[in-house]
């Protein structure tokens, strides 16, 4: 038997391709966000394909990459994110999903994307990866700070924990004060509920790093991935100075658990200090957890750190991949800085 | 019978490395035709440790196209795959 990879062209192969990834990715309702993320990103539609098994031409495996422009090293180049890499549990056996990583590098080696990225969030998802000899380039961690102790006693010790989480409550704000001092006092930090305007696209332009690489935030996108993603809703929280707009923090919630999606913006060890410190006092009497993903070398981490987040796990690892020698492939050798969140590794 | 003794011996060495290699084979007390990725005891990881295994043990080069359940989803195909790769190797 063999295997082939094809592209997905034709607006009638889309049914039989979000029925392969319902049936192995089921976490997501993915028929109510396709057209969303596949067709009306502003950077551009995905790319997809099919793994396809003998002369029965069964789909057994879909993958994508989604564009996205992003800043590398101080210019804005239009990458890629791969995503929704899914293979039938009876075809596990790593040649149908090396054949369909090996599709996605297709988009770079036409010099459509400048790179494509992917993100594994486990040691399986890099097992294509090590068979083809790519390593990764650095690693997305989670960083957690316990707001509350609530819901964590009350699993483990039922109705006699309320004296418990008062306690350990009250010493987890008696432990913050100190950090939540440190916001500046000229920002004034504010919840943003209209669509992003164009002094976001103006803020992105700002914030350079030569030896950087990140995702670039321009209205349009942010628009798109927070204002109208289908399944998700997502707070907004600005850090003004005298009405200008110097950073902003993308929230996303659920019952007990605040992630933040986003931070960005200048004069970081100020502006990051203050939206955080925001986010804590905000939500401190309601969620348990306050959360972000942070790659390694992130300048965030050390605002993370200073306000009392603590390093808990790996999240994922960040695989790059770029047209040998090309001036991409060679900038990405000279280890640059990821600085990505879970803003460059949803996809 | 010297093509069976051939052929029991690498299942015996392939059923010894998975044994070894992955806790869930020894719970599930795999047979030799039982389907290893259907049964969860292989992942994509697994096959990869696997490939290496028999590349190394057997002399043969795997191609990622060679890297389908046909080959790879018992100890029995394993062995068979690995009897032709060597048998097509000792013609070339």
């Amino acid at each position: 038997m063999t295997i082939s990879v094809q592209r997905v062209h034709k607006q009638s192969e889309n049914q039989e391709f979000l029925a392969v990834l319902q049936a192995n990715l089921p976490s997501q309702p993915h028929a109510r966000r396709f057209k969303w993320l596949y067709r009306d990103n502003p950077d551009g539609p995905a790319w997809s394909w099919f793994a396809l098994q003998g002369s029965s031409r069964q789909v057994i495996g879909v993958t994508s990459v989604f564009p996205r422009s992003m800043w590398v090293g101080g210019e804005v180049q239009m990458c890629g994110q791969v995503g929704d890499f899914a293979v039938s549990s009876s075809h596990r056996t790593l040649g149908p999903a090396v054949l369909l990583q090996r599709a996605t590098f297709d988009p770079v080696n036409s010099g459509d994307l400048a790179f494509c990225y992917d993100c594994p969030p486990h040691p399986a998802g890099m097992s294509t990866f090590r068979r083809l000899g790519i390593k990764p380039n650095c690693r997305v961690l989670r960083y957690a700070l316990p707001l509350r102790v609530d819901s964590h006693l009350r699993k483990r010790l039922g109705a006699v924990s309320v004296v418990p989480a008062a306690a350990g409550n009250l010493f987890l704000r008696v432990q913050r004060i100190f950090a939540l001092k440190a916001r500046a006092t000229d920002l004034e930090v504010s919840n943003h509920q209209d669509s992003f305007s164009e002094e976001f696209s103006r803020l992105d332009a700002v914030v350079k790093r030569p030896n950087a690489i990140r995702g670039r935030r321009s209205a349009a996108h942010l628009n798109w991935r927070y204002r109208e993603d289908p399944l998700q809703q997502y707070e907004v929280l600005t850090a003004r100075r005298r009405g200008e707009l110097i950073a902003f923090a993308i929230l996303r919630k659920t019952d007990e658990v605040v992630t933040i999606v986003d931070l960005f913006g200048m004069d970081l060890h100020v502006a990051a200090l203050s939206l955080l410190a925001a986010i804590v006092e905000r939500f401190q009497r309601s969620h348990q957890t306050v959360e972000a993903f942070l790659s390694e070398g992130n300048e965030l981490v050390a605002y993370f750190l200073k306000m009392r987040f603590q390093l808990r796990s790996e999240a994922a690892q960040v695989v790059a991949y770029a047209r040998p020698q090309s001036a991409v492939s060679e900038f990405l050798q000279r280890s640059p800085l990821w600085s990505f969140s879970q803003a460059e590794v949803s996809a | 019978m010297k093509m069976n003794m051939a052929g029991n011996h690498v299942n015996l060495q392939i059923r010894k490395f998975i044994l070894n290699k992955f806790p869930l084979a020894r719970k599930q007390q795999i047979k030799d035709s039982d389907n290893l990725l259907e049964s969860g005891v292989l992942d994509s990881l697994g096959v990869l440790d696997l490939v290496s295994f028999v590349e190394q043990e057997f002399f043969v080069h795997v191609t990622d196209d060679e890297l389908v359940p046909e080959n790879f989803e018992s100890i029995d195909r394993i062995a068979a795959f690995i009897e032709t790769k060597s048998s097509t190797s000792r013609q070339t």
